[in-house]
């Protein structure tokens, strides 16, 4: 059923955002930051998941969710006061409550036996602290044993076989009404279980003169003849039983014509005078109120609550959709801008006239539409570094480490596709940097560090990208052992010459791998070659700078957005194309000298040295069919995903320009060669390079592949 | 047609409530929270309030002491959503006011029962 499902994916959402108020609010209290309103956040999502979850019958995310939310019930009183030990013991029942949900969504289950160390670990604090309901030492399994059982009163009472006569008698306090029940339908519920007579106690109305209109005044006695037994009947005054006296009577023989004390035993009647009753309240609701005007303190303070909720609406939820197709719009804005302008200046127009100032004053104004537009995608990184803590807690705890964590700037934004994109490569650099930097406690005191080990995260705004900082307090990388494993894999030659620079950054070579066994967590079979891949094909690029002893820093830099790009336009044949300034590494003049020929059309350049793969884009994209004499041209050095060097030649270089990204895939098709393409100034389509492709699809593959990767920088060394 | 005011923190509750009250052909007006409920009440009249007790800025017991304690529409209905049926939750709904009570995870047939009842 789609409405359902519809709810479904709702709930799931919500969940999501609840573990992300569980997590924070933990940690708060973990820290000794929480105050009441923390507690009361944390419980009040854990009883939401819960209330989602029963109404799916995801019974056993109900049954954790319940012993989770007993526990923080009992801190949230008060009973439970929560220390470092305590606040261990929920941050490890949220990561197994985050996991059932993900169980419930069609994730993997959860290992029951996790399940059950955490259920008896809330138990037990429970148990401690001098406990409450389900709190159990044993095995730890009684809460999540808890299953409600109906209890039949009508079984234990012989069953229900025939029909049961029962006396009630019924006298409503004003309590009663009050809360906005009535006699009347109280009555007609019983009436509805049977058959039956009702007979109304008017004795104790007052005269009218002592009369309170709100007052309770009349009794009834019920006389019913029911199959469904007492049980059925005391629930009908469920809600009722402590705003009326009632006594309930089981009666021998059916006799209706009992006890009808003083007065008119015409239901009919009856039913029409409380009709008539009743009708007065309701009268009242909708005319004036019976008070006289309300008090002008009480009027004001409705309307400043009015205000109130003005002020803190100020978020809404709209779909990305919608957003997308705005910057899009926004882009073509852009471009048309820019066109406009050029014609503008072709027409001749003065750079002073008016028309001039009017399109730099549109210029300014486009841009910061655009930047408005962007920075409704933008999205504070906080939602990845919440998933950091239980990370940094898992990979401590699998590798015996005691490890702190710091974040910092979570609120810097980003573009939401990079965040989404952002995540993988960050795990996996903490992983790292748990797993391979920061030492074990024991040789960390022996080197005069605190026990516990620190990472920290930090996140900036730096020149139009965004800056995250990985940095660890641990051994930094070992070089003498890095050197060697490179060395050992064939990735360096034996003698080569490297700075602490190039040694650290050899371990971002594809087929690097620090542990000789691949140990459960960083391994994986990846290694620091993928998130460098991950991170360049979000146009971001990675380094590390290490001191030994001291810890290392890998800093990621990526762009604020995906949808323009930092580019630098050039001429190849009779066309513009985009080179991503992520990928050039420099630009230069080739002297005759520095280039080689060998077989027909191939050439390798020398610069400082080592020997590049010249590649001719023009020829390699079909612009011409002969490579033209390089020394004409204009020569950009770029570095392709995989630490490859190439030389690209170009006819010349327009200059450097933010472009707005245009798909090719969604508009045209798949180009090899091509990421995507932009509209320029004058209108034309420029093709974005794919720098990484262009250069393995190019007729020198085999050469530069063939090479060890570090060869030339090694080359470049000696 | 009859008109309902849900309150609820929870997007998923308030969804299921919405689906469930509009297809027993209820008018369902929603809060987010007993401030806002309060909020909401200023503009419209529900024959029946139904509100959750754990929730944000105002819990559910606040809010039904506040209508409770308003003479324009004191007289509304209010039950109470709660997740337990345990005893003394529903005693603290009962003193700050309220009409009845429905468990979560409730069966849709019952809400819509409910609802019937204390609306008359």
């Amino acid at each position: 059923m789609s409405a359902m499902d519809d709810i479904r994916q709702t709930f799931f959402e919500e969940c999501a955002e609840q573990m992300t108020e569980v997590e924070t609010g933990l940690l708060a209290m973990e820290a000794g930051a929480a105050d009441a309103d923390t507690v009361n956040a944390v419980f009040r999502a854990v009883h939401s998941i819960k209330g989602g979850a029963g109404a799916f019958n995801f019974t056993e995310l109900v049954a954790f969710a319940h012993v989770f939310e007993t526990t923080l019930d009992a801190v949230r009183a008060g009973r439970l006061t929560v220390g470092a030990e305590q606040a261990a013991v929920l941050l490890r029942a949220a990561d197994v409550l985050a996991d059932l949900v993900a169980a419930a969504h069609g994730g993997a289950g959860v290992d029951a036996e996790r399940r059950e160390a955490s259920s008896g670990e809330l138990a037990k604090l429970l148990g401690e602290e001098g406990g409450v309901a389900d709190a159990g030492e044993g095995d730890g399994m009684e809460g999540l044993d808890f299953t409600p059982v109906a209890v039949s009163f009508e079984d234990l009472a012989g069953g229900p076989a025939g029909a049961q006569d029962f006396r009630i008698v019924f006298r409503p306090h004003a309590g009663l009404y009050a809360k906005a029940n009535e006699a009347l339908r109280l009555i007609r519920e019983c009436l509805a279980l049977g058959e039956g007579s009702v007979a109304c106690d008017t004795g104790a109305v007052p005269t009218l003169d002592a009369l309170d209109p709100e007052g309770a005044y009349l009794s009834w006695t019920i006389v019913l003849s029911t199959t469904a037994g007492e049980a059925a009947v005391r629930e009908i005054f469920e809600f009722v039983e402590l705003d009326c006296d009632l006594t309930i009577e089981t009666v021998s023989a059916p006799s209706t014509a009992e006890a009808q004390p003083g007065g008119d035993a015409d239901i009919a009647a009856l039913l029409a005078r409380m009709q008539a009753e009743i009708a007065q309240p309701a009268a009242e609701m909708d005319a004036t109120p019976p008070q006289p005007v309300p008090p002008e303190a009480e009027r004001r303070k409705t309307t400043r609550r009015a205000e109130d909720g003005v002020a803190t609406a100020s978020s809404i939820r709209v779909e990305l959709e919608r957003v997308d197709r705005l910057i899009d719009l926004v882009g073509e804005l852009v471009i048309h801008q820019v066109m406009l302008a050029q014609r503008a200046a072709q027409a001749g127009l003065a750079a002073r006239s008016e028309v001039a100032v009017g399109f730099d004053e549109l210029e300014q104004l486009t841009r910061e539409i655009q930047d408005s537009v962007m920075a409704i995608r933008a999205q504070p990184v906080k939602s990845v570094f919440q998933k950091l803590p239980r990370l940094v807690r898992e990979v401590a705890g699998v590798t015996g480490k005691s490890v702190g964590l710091v974040t910092e700037g979570e609120y810097t934004e980003v573009d939401k596709t990079v965040i989404e994109r952002l995540s993988d490569p960050l795990t996996h650099m903490i992983r790292n940097a748990i797993d391979h930097g920061i030492e074990t406690p024991d040789r960390r005191i022996a080197a005069g560090k605190p026990a516990e080990g620190t990472i920290r995260v930090a996140a900036m705004h730096r020149s139009g990208r965004i800056v995250i900082e990985v940095s660890d307090d641990g051994a930094g990388i070992d070089r003498p052992v890095v050197r060697d494993i490179a060395v050992g894999k064939g990735l360096i030659p034996a003698g080569a010459q490297l700075s602490d620079d190039e040694t650290d950054n050899l371990i971002f070579l594809p087929g690097f791998s620090t542990k000789e066994a691949v140990s459960e967590l960083s391994g994986r079979g990846v290694g620091m070659d993928v998130v460098k891949r991950s991170i360049q094909a979000l146009g971001g690029r990675v380094s590390i700078s290490s001191q030994p002893g001291k810890g290392s820093v890998f800093t990621m830099s990526l762009p604020l957005t995906l949808a323009v790009l930092d580019g630098m336009v050039v001429t190849a044949g009779d066309s513009a194309l985009v080179v991503p300034i992520t990928a050039i590494v420099e630009t230069l003049k080739p002297r005759r000298g520095d280039v080689s020929s060998f077989g027909r059309d191939n050439a390798l350049i020398n610069v400082r040295d080592s020997f590049l793969p010249l590649i001719d884009v023009a020829c390699e994209l079909g612009y011409r069919a002969t490579p033209t004499d390089p020394v004409l041209g204009v020569v950009v050095l770029v570095e392709s995903d995989n630490g490859q060097r190439s030389a690209l030649l170009f006819d010349a270089i327009q200059g450097q320009r933010q472009v707005v990204i245009k798909s090719l895939e969604a508009n045209y098709g798949r180009v090899p060669g091509v990421a995507a393409a932009t509209i320029m100034g004058d209108g034309r389509v420029a093709l974005i390079l794919d720098v990484d492709m262009l250069t393995a699809q190019s007729r020198f593959e085999q050469i530069a592949s063939g090479q060890p990767a570090f060869n030339s920088f090694v080359q470049a060394a000696e | 047609m009859k008109t309902v005011l849900t309150i609820d923190d929870s997007r998923t509750m308030r969804e299921m409530l919405r689906r469930t009250l509009e297809g027993a052909g209820f008018a369902v007006v929603q809060a987010e929270d007993g401030r806002h409920g309060v909020e909401v009440l200023e503009a419209c009249q529900p024959h029946v309030i139904i509100t959750d007790v754990n929730m944000p800025r105002m819990d559910g017991l606040e809010f039904i002491e506040t209508v409770r304690g308003d003479a324009r529409r004191r007289v509304v209905p209010i039950l109470v959503l709660t997740t337990e049926s345990d005893a003394e939750k529903k005693a603290r709904a009962r003193a700050a006011g309220a009409t009845g009570w429905i468990v979560k995870p409730f069966d849709p047939q019952k809400l819509v029962d409910a609802v019937n009842r204390v609306s008359l």
